[in-house]
């Protein structure tokens, strides 16, 4: 690399400066130190007032003062004025166009030069761009745009120069810089220079274009090195050329891409370029929305609006262009950014965002944990390699204990490969579409109907889904196999993040894991337990810095995040918000009692109401159907358990269905009474304590849950589930450095503590996951694919005139007054599935009356009731066990037999069973006329009517209602059943509806507060001028 | 350490709270179900009237036809009879229905719940019948149903029939074993409840010969008790010209009977009635010999099988023929029983030695009747009485009812014919949503 390489050019070096003091002394001594210096310097300035003119000319450079709103192009026009003609020897003059914040390597301009000596087609070389503050970062190698108009390097983001694009030397690119550039005078002029449309930004790119279109090529010569502070493009300083649209750098650079694409390339893909233009604009003012940068959003939309305002100046552009280009437009085309590239870099920067950290602060250190860790990663990075890859990981905790827990779990799950229920357990549905559009329905087809919201568990459920392609019960079927694993996993995820060591976070891992709770779930079929167990530990990484941390460093967008969490776990149990809204409680208490003044109180106070009432406005419309049966918060999603008493909490088992022994137990309490005494666990313990007494309380409780008429205890899993964790957490923080301190004390009260909880924790977890594992296959929940509704009587219920079916069970004993006991459901076409139980509608006592009347064998002609439900046919589970049961109902007029097996026995109910009836009514109409069947939809219906009468409609009575008749609305009347009655005036059609604005209110508020939680919780974009000159360049 | 203490106290105390919670699962609730009364209607083909007697004003009936129709509360205790059936809800009193043909005869039967199966022993087939099978489908389902016929002869095979939903049918007696003297029934539903009532009428030439319900005999037993049947002192204007007892064995063995009478003066076995052989599968006749010289009395029959027995009375009453029908009933314990308004005789053969009632007379008064009813009681029935009520406990008793107006005579045994069954309030439970779920197991 020598100047005597190009014995025959001559570089003319131009400076534009614009307040660039900043940069300039820098780029002088660049300038001046070059090994190739250029042959004349000239710098022109476009009215800086920050001492940029007397620094160039102290630096004896020429200066040419020209207007303030000059753009780059006018300035180098304006340079060239001033420039010697070429002298007659000199076979080329090269321009060498440096900015103000640009500071060229000494070797740059030689090997530039270099470059296209040995290129003779060459007519703009430009050098390789590096950060102006580092050094490393690589910034440009060449330029081009995207389809959509956006500027592209095709670099990764703070990609570091390593020197791995420079290949042979010199890079064919579409364009390069301004800054550094080395351009051809002769080039320069013929095709007109810099266009003047484009002030600043994208002159560059729209130069290269053309140079292209006039036969001449573009190199990025990577030998020759700039660095680039980006200035203007980085808003460190103010736009002031003409037409800078309001001084906005965003927008000028936005409005100059279009205008580079519309004016450069064919006239026949200018629409499909217009319609880019404008979609990604809008797309990319979204995005800006969504980070909250409405200022980029608003730049992206005015920026195609001003140019199309002005498409003479576009025409002329072109004319421009055409009138000078030697090749066809279509040469640009293979240097434009290519699809594949733009798709997997848009991947690679949607993947950065979603893995940048929730905040720019260090995570929470709980309690005095993190510094007793012995054994950070950092210490692991320490250590020595070691050899052989199997060793190192069969010997990790994690490894050793959630390996063989995985492995049990499969044992145990033996029987329950396949589509999962039993227990509590309804079989769950195959697609979560389906539960969606249940979700949606303001009226559920279940029973006699139902009108109750569903709970948004079973949003949630479909969601889940989504991980199994869709299929809400395979979700399930794996979740269950593998919650054992799963949940060691999160937990010991949680304790590491919270600073716990391996090992201790491995086997407090492996108490979560091994719980009475998640086993008895498992195998009574808790789902909403087995999930929270998996997710808590997740959600409780995301929340607990609300507690952790100060006020003043708890942001709103971290409340967000929290409030999600925290609503997304309320969605599976809503005992997890109460006792969120419980410990909030407590900690304002305990801040308190340690002094804190009122305004932080308050202002923590405001957090925690907050972060409840937004989860609980998440829950909506569900948590607003209930809020008058508040006991129905408490009532798990499933079917009503019979489990033990409220005391059996203590021990972690509430033996569900009878199903576990009392020796399975959780070390739960144990653990929270020494924590209680320690100083490290304290708040811990408190939270384990208040756990279980809400356990306790809860499942002390007798409430009826929907769908049903006995009440039953209800199910604390929420409750248990937290108290499991802090204990788990507790036994965690309780560990960490025990053994030293115990080894350097002498005996006392905490050797015993810790000997009595290591060997309790110990058993328990011995004791439960033998028993799960060989308790397995007679446990409730199950593989099983069989069905409450016989599948013969499903088909035919999927008619159109969509009747019900009674399925009747009666107990196997007598009670002490010789009485049997006999329970009920209405089904429709299928079973009611997991997920659609906490949507069954309340019992009707007249039905139930009914029904005894046809068990007692008496009554007032029983089967017309049940007609006129809708209720077409009677199956009495075990024929066998209920011949004289059987033998009444035969008796019973209206009833006729279908078909008897040992598995149950049908009865048809006589008379009109479809759901909806029409009675005519009238004078023109006979009194004995009889009703007539009318075709039903699921929910709703459409049909003819033939005069006026009344539609009868077996569902049970809502005033919600409605039909849709010559132009009127018509609102229902209850009937002495319970159900619904319409007065028709008049024959014509009739379109039957349920008016579910409400629901759909709800859900719209559900949401609305979702988005706006989303939104408050993604990170904030940062405008250029706030970040760092470091991160820029 | 303290603070620590208290708190580990209070979790101990609240603990302890959570037990003092009333926590236990809510108990099943029971539920007695009583059926409905369904009273005859008149035969459509004659100039009979009737008059069905409820306990009370306020109770709810329909007509039976094919519109379904609801109850209504009724504005007077008395309800005509008509060509169609009645309904009356089942809790008040036993409604009983009185019906005559003016001059002619006069005949006494309780409304009964429809039922399954039904005993008759009584009514002819030959030439002087008129008498009818009345079956009432009160349900919505139609009803098919199996008559057993027996006669003097022996079996007379059977005859299925259909009861159309919500209709009464009448069939001549002369139509299912025509030209029997003594016959014998037993209705069996094959499908849905029915009400059944047999009325015997007999007329040979133009010379009425009376008529009466027969009553539905209790299930076949070894000991038959049959109550009200009228003495040679019924009246004074009375005279009975025959009574035989009619009697029918159902099972495959013959029965050895032993007759006695229950009276007000005692009891004593008639002359030739201490072992009577009833050949098995036949319909027979024995005359009672040697009558009480009571009002009315009762006829006890012990038997070495099952039997069925009722007692046919003839006689002139006030210069009338009338025939009246005697027969067993199901014992009464906490019963409600409507009188038909009319003074008449309440006999009452009871185990134990008193028996106590409340009769509740025309303005709602009460009043408690006790009386002896060793062997047998008999209390003098006020045209003003409307309702006796056994209350709750009372030992378990056999009842009749004897009547007499210008019409004719009529008895009828008086049982509770409320098939009242206690069980337990089914409840509508999810857990059955659950496959394979034994919730209740």
């Amino acid at each position: 690399m020598s100047v005597e390489s190009s014995p025959a050019a001559r570089v003319s070096a131009i400076v534009v400066s614009h307040n660039g003091a900043r940069w300039l002394p820098e780029v002088v001594a660049a300038i001046s130190s070059q090994v190739r210096p250029p042959d004349y310097l000239c710098a022109v300035d476009t009215g800086s007032h920050d001492g940029s003119v007397e620094l160039l000319r102290n630096s004896r450079i020429d200066v040419l003062e020209i207007a303030g709103d000059s753009g780059f192009g006018g300035a180098i026009s304006a340079a060239l004025s001033q420039l010697p003609p070429i002298e007659p020897e000199v076979e080329v003059e090269w321009l060498w166009l440096l900015h103000d914040d640009c500071a060229p390597a000494p070797e740059a301009l030689a090997a530039l030069l270099e470059a296209v000596a040995a290129r003779p087609n060459v007519g703009v070389a430009g050098p390789k761009i590096l950060g102006w503050h580092d050094r490393s970062h690589l910034l440009e190698i060449g330029v081009t745009i995207a389809h959509n108009g956006a500027r592209w390097t095709g670099l990764e983001r703070n990609e570091r120069d390593q020197g791995q694009h420079d290949g042979d030397g010199a890079l064919p690119v579409l364009a390069v810089s301004t800054a550094g550039a080395l351009i051809r005078r002769d080039l320069f002029e013929e095709i007109g220079g810099f266009d003047e449309n484009l002030p600043l930004f994208r002159d560059d790119v729209d130069f290269g274009m053309r140079a292209h279109m006039a036969g001449y090529s573009i190199i990025c010569v990577t030998s020759a090195k700039l660095f680039h502070a980006e200035a203007a493009a980085t808003e460190r300083r103010a736009i002031d050329v003409a037409g800078g649209a309001f001084h906005r750098p965003h927008l000028l650079d936005r409005r100059h891409a279009a205008f580079v694409l519309l004016a450069n390339l064919p006239l026949w893909t200018l629409p499909w370029i217009t319609l880019r233009i404008f979609v990604s604009a809008i797309m990319r003012a979204a995005g800006y929305l969504l980070a909250k940068l409405p200022g980029y959003a608003l730049d992206e939309l005015a920026a195609v609006a001003l140019l199309f305002t002005r498409l003479d100046r576009l025409r002329s552009a072109r004319q421009m262009r055409r009138k000078n280009r030697l090749l066809p437009a279509r040469v640009i085309r293979p240097l434009l950014a290519p699809w594949s590239e733009q798709i997997k870099l848009g991947a690679l920067r949607i993947r950065d965002l979603l893995l940048r950290r929730v905040e720019r602060v260090p995570e929470p250190v709980v309690g005095n944990v993190f510094s007793d860790t012995d054994d950070s990663d950092d210490g692991e990075l320490l250590a020595p390699v070691h050899s052989g890859f199997w060793r190192q990981s069969l010997t990790k905790p994690l490894v050793i204990t959630a390996l063989p827990l995985l492995l049990l779990s499969l044992v145990a799950s033996r029987s329950r490969f396949g589509s999962l229920s039993g227990g509590a357990l309804a079989q769950v549905g195959p697609s979560a579409f389906d539960y969606l559009e249940f979700y949606g329905q303001s009226w559920h087809s279940l029973g006699i109907g139902s009108g109750r919201s569903s709970h948004p568990f079973t949003a949630l459920l479909a969601l889940l889904a989504a991980s199994t392609g869709g299929n809400p019960a395979l979700s399930i079927a794996i979740a269950f196999a593998t919650a054992p694993f799963f949940a060691l996993l999160t937990m010991y995820l949680f304790l590491r993040r919270t600073g716990v060591g391996k090992w201790n976070a491995a086997l407090s891992g492996l108490m979560y894991a091994t719980s009475a709770l998640l086993f008895t779930s498992l195998d009574s079929g808790f789902v909403s337990t087995v999930i929270l167990i998996i997710f808590l530990p997740l959600i409780a990484l995301v929340a607990l810095p609300i507690f952790t941390q100060p006020e003043t460093a708890v942001s709103w967008r971290r409340i967000s995040v929290i409030t999600i969490a925290l609503g997304l776990t309320s969605a599976i149990s809503f005992q997890i918000l109460i006792s969120a809204l419980l410990f909030a409680l407590i900690h304002l208490i305990y801040l308190r009692v340690q002094g804190f003044d009122s305004h932080v109180l308050t202002k923590r106070a405001l957090i925690y109401a907050a972060t409840v009432c937004g989860s609980f406005i998440m829950l909506a419309p569900w948590n607003l159907s209930n809020i008058l049966n508040p006991s129905q918060f408490l009532v798990d999603q499933g079917a009503p358990a019979p489990i033990g008493s409220g005391l059996r909490a203590l021990l972690g088992n509430l033996q569900p269905f009878g199903h576990a022994p009392s020796y399975v137990m959780s070390a739960t309490l144990l653990i929270g009474v020494v924590a209680l005494f320690s100083r490290k666990a304290f708040i811990d313990s408190l939270a384990i304590l208040s756990s279980i007494f809400l356990a306790a309380l809860v499942s002390s409780i007798a409430v009826t849950s929907v769908g049903n008429s006995l009440s039953q205890r209800i199910w604390p899993g929420g409750f248990l589930v937290l108290a499991i964790f802090f204990a788990s957490r507790s036994l965690a923080i309780l560990s960490e450095g025990r053994l030293e301190r115990l080894r350097n004390s002498s005996f006392g009260r905490s050797h015993v503590a810790t000997v009595a909880v290591v060997i309790f924790t110990g058993y328990c977890m011995v004791a439960n996951t033998l028993w799960f594992i060989s308790s397995a296959p007679s446990a409730p929940v199950k593989a099983n694919y069989s069905s409450v509704l016989p599948p013969f009587i499903a088909t035919v219920t999927e008619n159109a005139d969509r009747p019900k079916t009674l399925i009747l069970r009666t107990s196997s004993s007598v009670n002490s007054i010789g009485a049997q006991s006999f329970s009920y459901v209405v089904l429709r076409e299928r079973d009611v599935r997991f997920g659609e139980i906490s949507s069954l509608p309340n019992e009707s006592p007249i039905l139930t009356r009914t029904i005894s009347e046809i068990t007692a064998g008496a009554g007032n002609a029983p089967a017309a009731n049940l007609a006129q439900f809708g209720i077409r046919y009677l199956y009495l589970e075990d024929s066998r066990r209920n011949k004289a049961l059987a033998r009444k109902i035969d008796s019973i007029g209206g009833l006729t037999r279908l078909s008897a097996t040992p598995d149950g026995i049908l009865w048809e109910v006589s008379g009109l069973t479809s759901r909806i009836r029409f009675q005519p009514t009238g004078q023109e109409v006979e009194s004995d006329t009889e009703a007539i069947e009318m075709p039903s939809e699921l929910v709703g219906g459409e049909f003819d009517l033939p005069s006026a009468g009344r539609v009868n409609v077996a569902e049970a009575f809502d005033s919600r209602w409605r039909i849709l008749h010559a132009g009127r609305i018509i609102t229902p009347k209850e009937t002495q059943l319970g159900l619904m009655e319409f007065e028709i005036p008049e024959s014509g059609r009739a379109v039957l509806f349920h008016d579910g604005i409400l629901h759909r209110a709800g859900i719209s508020l559900q949401l609305a507060m979702l988005g706006l939680l989303l939104f408050l919780a993604l990170p904030r974009g940062r405008k250029q001028s706030e970040f760092t000159d470091e991160e820029v360049a | 350490m303290r603070i620590r203490l208290y708190i580990l106290a209070t979790f101990i105390g609240l603990i302890a709270a959570t037990t003092a919670i009333p926590n236990k699962p809510e108990k099943r609730e029971f539920v007695e179900s009583a059926s409905t009364f369904v009273c005859p209607a008149k035969s459509g083909n004659s100039n009979t009237n009737g008059v069905i007697h409820v306990g009370a004003k306020a109770v709810k009936s329909a007509l039976i036809d094919k519109k379904n129709r609801p109850l209504k509360k009724g504005k007077d205790r008395s309800l005509s009879i008509s060509t169609k059936a009645r309904v009356i809800e089942g809790e008040s009193g036993t409604p009983i229905l009185l019906a005559s043909k003016p001059s002619t005869w006069l005949a006494l039967t309780q409304c009964t719940s429809s039922s399954g199966e039904f005993w008759f022993v009584g009514g002819t087939s030959d030439v002087s019948s008129l008498g009818y099978f009345q079956f009432t489908n009160e349900n919505l389902g139609k009803a098919i149903i199996d008559i057993e016929l027996w006669s003097e002869d022996g079996s007379e095979g059977s005859r299925t029939l259909t009861i159309p939903a919500r209709s009464t049918k009448n069939y001549s007696l002369t139509t299912f074993m025509p030209g029997k003297n003594l016959t014998a029934f037993n209705v069996i539903s094959r499908s849905g409840l029915v009400n059944t009532t047999l009325l015997d009428e007999r007329r040979r030439g133009l010379t009425p010969y009376g008529a009466d319900f027969v009553p539905v005999s209790a299930a076949p037993d070894k000991n038959v008790i049959m109550v009200g049947v009228p003495g040679p002192k019924f009246s004074k204007k009375s005279k009975i010209t025959s009574q035989k007892i009619r009697i029918f064995v159902p099972g495959e063995t013959d029965a050895i009977i032993q007759v006695n009478y229950l009276s007000k003066s005692g009891i004593f076995a008639p002359v030739g009635l201490d072992s009577i052989r009833v050949p098995a599968q036949r319909v027979v006749e024995v005359e009672l010999p040697e009558l009480p010289n009571d009002q009315l009395f009762s006829l006890q029959l012990r038997a070495t099988e099952p039997i069925i027995a009722s007692t046919v009375t003839r006689g002139t009453f006030d210069k009338r023929r009338e025939l009246i029908w005697s027969g067993s009933a199901q014992k009464n314990q906490d019963s409600k029983i409507a009188l038909p308004e009319r003074s008449g005789y309440l006999s009452i053969v009871s185990s134990e030695p008193k028996v106590s009632f409340v009769v509740v007379k025309s303005g709602g008064k009460r009043s408690t009747v006790t009386m002896t009813t060793d062997p047998m009681g008999l209390w003098k029935v006020p045209d003003t009485a409307r309702e006796i009520q056994f209350s709750a406990g009372a030992p378990p008793k056999l009842l009749a009812i004897t009547i007499e107006s210008i019409s004719g005579v009529a008895s009828a045994p008086l049982a509770p014919a409320q098939s009242k069954e206690v069980t337990t309030l089914p409840v509508i439970d999810s857990t059955l949503l659950i496959p394979d779920s034994n919730s209740l197991n």
